[in-house]
């Protein structure tokens, strides 16, 4: 296990470091200039400075190496669009998406698992169809329709959610744990902060959450229907054991395997449509920030945004797959 | 931090004037602006500023509606449909006639109010403003540019500045009404806030502020896109009696959608940068008011007249006979003021000799005169940003094609399409680009020397998009700046709109409307021509 | 959304409780009908539009639905539905682009990985390695932005992104079946080792990785679609589905049809692919369970 582990972590580096490289080499293919960005429509004296300040006029090997090294040291460069390192930008907008993504799990988890059952249990009844139909419609409509569509429902006719940011202007942000603002209110009992940053978090969790909930949903009925059909099920029926009983305690834990194999690469695709939902909503979290980055063409940000995002898949895909040593007492990795 | 004698001054004055308190209890007392506090969210649709330093900041959108509050200039501009320079820490605006203005043109001697303070009391002295000025000019950071014309700063004495400058310059006082630029810093923040390699106090100031203005910033925070003003209490100018908004929630809103409908459901008091149909559909909303003006930002086309086939004089001409520019102004951009000159109506502005309509069958006439009777192929960049301006060259595409003329349309990243048209010179520039610009003092002579000037070529200088060199421009130029004679300064001018238009190496499509919807409990509020929609008098403005 | 995921979704949601045979013809056809008619306005779209979809008439903008716009009109005064019908062509062939490029592309390298084993195998599937570590979408945005926004620049990103989960894939196919019988045989036969690949190994490993990119269109649709609302894809005046929705997106709340519709041919299509996906699948595979 310990050899496994120790390998598995080398192999994690190792890519990073791939990652690293083809990451810096993609943004020196950058056609926008990054000096010219910053420094406007001013003049060419203005312009040399900038360039020599951001080390643009270095050789690449010169640059790949000074960013290289300050990573190692945790300096991950410096965005002159906000004016800080991006360290520190990061430190404010990755808690905002890991806030969303973790939500939206927890949401479609909680819708689709249930949903997933009952669909199981009662095989082909209207729950199963309509589950079903709707499942199709939720992974086929674009991230962006969908929450465009609630924008308008819940904003502007109902009024009841607000749209845009993380959390009411007037009451700014909570004191800082976590930088998650639900987390951190919740922590320092805050409970207007608490309210505000949940009502912020509602609409964009739940776009997100839609067409996650189809898939586990559909992930969970199929995995209970392999289940219930095993003999071990059936044993259980001839026992004389409740349907219920039989349903919960004997195939749903057996089902839940598939759903926590994939939850590497689910979390993986929720990263991706969280950068969809951040761009919708106005939501401050590391995708808006990535987008803007592209567009002011600052390489720093993108760079090292990435590769924490990679960094964090990858490290949720060795978690699963050591969790999975502790529920299924049949695997063993040498 | 207070200082409790200006304080204590300026509650009296007001206490005085309604005749309330015996002296005795003036004292002590500080009124709290946290009893029935007002607070007054205003929303603007753009990205949030990168700096609030008065000498870096130079973009329109995003930090202008902070710096104009927090900080003061020597003068400043006010004025819905004109600009009329006014007075704000200078005691008068100098003239020849009372010695403000030397005889020969080159200095400018300026007198300060004396009351002028910071909120820390320190004054607001000539020292205070050579400080400023000399600090905007060693950042070097862009927007010293519009401080080129100055050679010296001085503190003659302590309520007295003296600029010297290069050469003779009539626009000089203009220019310094700009917001940028022009900010008075208080040198004890920077002192305190100074480092050995930022002595500048730079850092400090790109979030912080160090002004004597009407309001002091209360929180920055650009990556929540949002900021806080409170009102100044000590505010040198004094608050006069009635309601006042005592603290101003600004937040930056980049998805216009959004914006509106905070304003809707109640969310917002006030919204700046909204589109033609959003103010439309806001109009018809109960307690709502919508505004509409047009201030200083112009769009054009330019052409890379050193690069062939825009060379031409005549196929230029004719290539600006094509555009729809009524169906432009009017069905894209939902109003604005078409441009019969280099700059709509302001200090020296006035028609040129020769005007474009949309005439197709004058293009095709002048094509064929350009040499190109079966037409050509045409390209022009456009930010990727600029979605009216991608639909304009969409409709003018169409236009063109019906006389031959076939145009490509070329979408960039705005970074990047100003990078490649601005660094490498003509050769290496783009054939033609679609962009706009906004004169940054209200002067016909800062857009005609800017646009066709040859001392304005990029890459050493700004802005002269169309690399148009001509020396019969150029001499015009000089005369404009060097001539203290203001009716053959109006002659030099005309004779340079008529020549631009003549050239036709830009052409110029209108002067786009700037919109804002309020609350219709909101009180006090004026359109500033110069400053536009993203800046609102605000220590003039009440709610409720 | 990551592709077999996508793809599991559609199969249990298809694989509903069967009907009886009678109405087989009718199952078939609520699938492949729309199929045809999809390609038939893909190919001749622009001839069975209404209106020119490039025809500019600004008087006539942002006009809603109605019988003589059907789905109303653009800021210019473009016919809203022709230029959804003649958009199809500017967007459906790029997927299918995408998706044998990266089958190709991930082939090749799952093959050679899997059959020549060793150093070269670890070497490739490092390479894989890295590609996989990003959630397709943020690995295709960066490339995209590093590009350059344009249309071929999206197609370039998405295909760099995908290419690996084929590549994985294939080379597990390929790592069960060279120690198969057969492949044992040819080989002790004398049989060159191309000959063995090009008749052998590939043959066998294509099937499951061939209904996969099947699956996938609807994904790789959606993946175009967001690259082009976010801006990043094809520019305008493009007709594509998604630039279409990054023109309208300023406009939506006064008018909603210039997103509405193309989300929905989006929403469609998507639908579409997905079930005639589904049902190839259904039929050439018998054995295939396993996602």
């Amino acid at each position: 296990m310990l050899a496994y582990l120790v390998r598995r972590i080398a192999s994690l580096v190792l890519v990073l470091a791939g990652i690293c490289v083809l990451t810096f080499v993609l943004s020196r293919v950058l056609p926008a200039d990054p000096a010219r960005g910053a420094v406007g429509k001013a003049g060419a004296e203005q312009y040399a400075a900038m360039r020599e300040r951001m080390g643009l006029d270095r050789p690449i090997p010169e640059q790949f190496w000074r960013y290289a090294s300050g990573l190692v040291h945790g300096d991950l460069g410096y965005s002159y669009a906000s004016r800080r390192p991006v360290a520190e930008d990061i430190g404010d907008y990755f808690p905002a998406t890991f806030e969303l993504t973790i939500a939206s799990l927890l949401l479609a988890i909680a819708a689709g698992a249930p949903l997933g059952v009952l669909s199981a249990a009662h095989r082909g009844g209207w729950l199963d169809r309509a589950a079903g139909w709707s499942a199709l419609a939720s992974v086929a409509l674009p991230l962006f329709v969908i929450g465009l569509a609630f924008q308008v429902i819940f904003y502007k006719t109902l009024g009841w959610l607000p749209v845009a940011g993380r959390i009411s202007p007037e009451l700014g942000a909570p004191a800082r744990l976590t930088g998650m603002f639900t987390v951190d209110s919740l922590l320092y009992r805050d409970g207007p902060r608490f309210g505000s940053s949940l009502k912020h978090l509602v609409l964009p969790a739940v776009t997100l959450a839609l067409p996650l909930t189809a898939i586990i949903s559909r992930m969970i009925r199929s995995s209970m229907l392999e289940a219930l059909a095993k003999d071990y099920v059936r044993t259980a029926r001839g026992k004389g054991i409740s349907e219920q009983r039989v349903i919960y305690r004997h195939a749903l834990r057996n089902a839940m395997l598939p759903v926590v194999t994939s939850l590497g690469m689910l979390f993986g695709a929720l990263l991706g449509g969280a950068f969809l939902v951040e761009v919708v909503y106005t939501f401050p979290g590391l995708g808006l920030y990535v987008l803007n980055s592209i567009l002011r063409a600052e390489t720093a940000p993108i760079v090292s945004a990435t590769l924490l995002v990679a960094a964090l898949y990858m490290l949720t895909n060795l978690a699963v797959d050591i969790a999975y040593v502790f529920i299924d007492p049949r695997i063993r990795y040498a | 931090m207070l200082d409790h004698g200006l304080h204590r001054r300026t509650f009296l004055k007001s206490a005085a004037a309604a005749g309330l308190l015996p002296l005795g209890l003036g004292a002590a007392h500080r009124v709290s602006a946290q009893e029935s506090e007002t607070t007054f969210r205003f929303v603007s649709i753009s990205g949030p500023p990168d700096t609030i330093d008065p000498g870096e900041n130079w973009e329109g959108a995003g930090g202008f509606t902070i710096i104009a509050q927090v900080y003061d200039g020597l003068f400043r501009f006010e004025g819905a449909e004109t600009a009329e320079i006014v007075p704000i820490l200078a005691r008068e605006v100098p003239t020849p006639e009372n010695g403000g203005i030397s005889e020969d043109g080159l200095q400018y001697t300026i007198t300060l109010k004396p009351e002028a303070a910071f909120p820390d009391g320190s004054p607001v002295n000539a020292e205070a403003v050579k400080f400023s000025y000399d600090r905007t000019q060693a950042l070097k950071l862009g927007v010293d540019f519009l401080l080129d014309q100055i050679a010296e700063t001085e503190a003659v004495d302590e309520q007295t500045v003296r600029f010297t400058i290069k050469q003779p310059f009539s626009p000089f006082l203009n220019s310094l009404g700009s917001v940028f630029a022009n900010s008075i810093v208080n040198p004890a923040v920077v002192a305190a806030n100074a480092t050995e390699d930022d002595p500048y106090a730079h850092e400090y100031l790109i979030s912080h502020a160090a002004g004597s203005g009407p309001y002091l910033l209360e929180s920055f925070e650009p990556e929540l896109s949002q900021a806080t003003l409170a009102r100044n209490m000590d505010w040198w100018q004094g608050w006069p009696d009635g309601p006042h908004l005592d603290r101003i929630v600004v937040q930056w809103i980049s998805e216009s959608a959004t914006a509106r409908l905070m304003l809707e459901q109640g969310d917002a008091d006030f919204v700046a940068g909204l589109s033609a149909e959003a103010l439309t559909a806001l109009a018809t909303i109960p307690g709502i008011v919508t505004m509409e003006g047009t201030a200083l930002g112009q769009t054009f086309i330019a052409f890379n007249t050193e690069m062939a086939p825009y060379d031409n004089v005549t196929l230029r001409q004719a290539l600006a006979y094509a555009l729809n520019y009524d169906a432009a102004i009017d069905g894209i951009y939902g109003g604005g003021r078409k441009l019969d000159s280099v700059t709509p109506p302001m200090v020296g502005y006035a028609p040129a000799a020769t005007q474009y309509t949309f005439d197709l069958a004058k293009a095709k006439e002048l094509l064929s005169e350009a040499g190109y009777p079966d037409g050509l192929d045409i390209e022009i960049a456009v930010s990727q940003a600029d979605e009216l301006g991608s639909l304009t060259l969409q409709m003018y595409q169409a236009d063109l094609a019906s006389i031959g003329v076939n145009l490509t349309i070329t979408t960039m990243d705005g970074n990047a399409m100003f990078s490649e048209h601005l660094n490498g010179g003509p050769a290496q520039a783009l054939p033609a680009i679609f962009s706009f610009m906004a004169a940054d003092y209200p002067d016909a002579y800062q857009l005609l020397a800017i646009a066709y000037g040859s001392s304005s070529l990029p890459p050493a200088g700004c802005c002269n998009f169309a690399y148009y060199t001509n020396p019969e421009m150029d001499a015009i130029i000089t005369r404009v700046e060097t001539t203290l004679d203001p009716d053959e300064r109006q002659a030099a001018l005309q004779e340079g709109f008529d020549l631009a238009f003549a050239d036709e190496p830009l052409i110029w499509l209108h002067v786009f409307a700037d919109r804002a919807a309020m609350k219709d409990t909101v009180s006090g509020w004026e359109f500033n021509y110069v400053n536009g929609m993203a800046y609102a008098p605000f220590a003039k403005m009440s709610l409720g | 959304m990551s592709l077999s995921i996508h793809a599991s979704v559609t199969r249990s949601a298809l694989a509903l409780p069967a009907t009886a045979g009678g109405l087989a013809w009718l199952r078939a056809g609520i699938v492949w009908l729309p199929l045809v008619i999809l390609l038939v306005v893909t190919v001749a779209g622009r001839a069975l539009a209404p209106y020119d979809p490039d025809a500019v008439l600004v008087t006539d903008r942002l006009q809603p639905p109605s019988l003589m716009h059907p789905m109303g009109t653009d800021p210019l005064g473009r016919d809203v539905l022709s230029r959804v019908m003649t958009g199809a062509r500017n967007t459906v062939p790029n997927v299918f682009f995408i998706l044998i490029s990266a089958l190709t592309i991930g082939v090749l390298m799952g093959v050679v990985a899997g059959y020549a084993g060793g150093k070269i195998d670890t070497v490739l599937m490092r390479i894989t390695d890295v590609f996989l570590a990003f959630p397709a979408l943020v690995l295709a945005l960066a490339i995209v932005g590093m590009l350059g926004a344009n249309v071929r620049n999206a197609i370039i990103a998405i295909i760099i992104v995908w290419w690996p989960w084929y590549a994985r894939l294939v080379r597990g196919q390929v790592l069960s079946i060279k120690n198969e019988l057969y492949v044992d045989a040819a080989r002790s036969l004398g049989c060159p080792a191309h000959r063995i690949l090009l008749h052998h190994v590939l043959p066998n490993s294509m099937a499951p990785v061939g209904v996969q990119a099947l699956l996938d269109i609807g994904a790789a649709l959606l993946t175009t679609a967001a690259l082009g609302y976010l801006g990043v894809g094809a520019q305008p005046p493009s007709s594509e589905w998604g630039a279409m929705l990054a023109q309208g997106r300023q406009f939506f709340l006064d008018a909603w049809w210039l997103t509405g519709f193309p989300g929905l041919a989006i929403f469609v299509t998507v639908l579409i692919f997905n079930g005639a996906g589904e049902r190839l699948r259904a039929k050439t595979l018998s054995g295939w369970s396993r996602i």
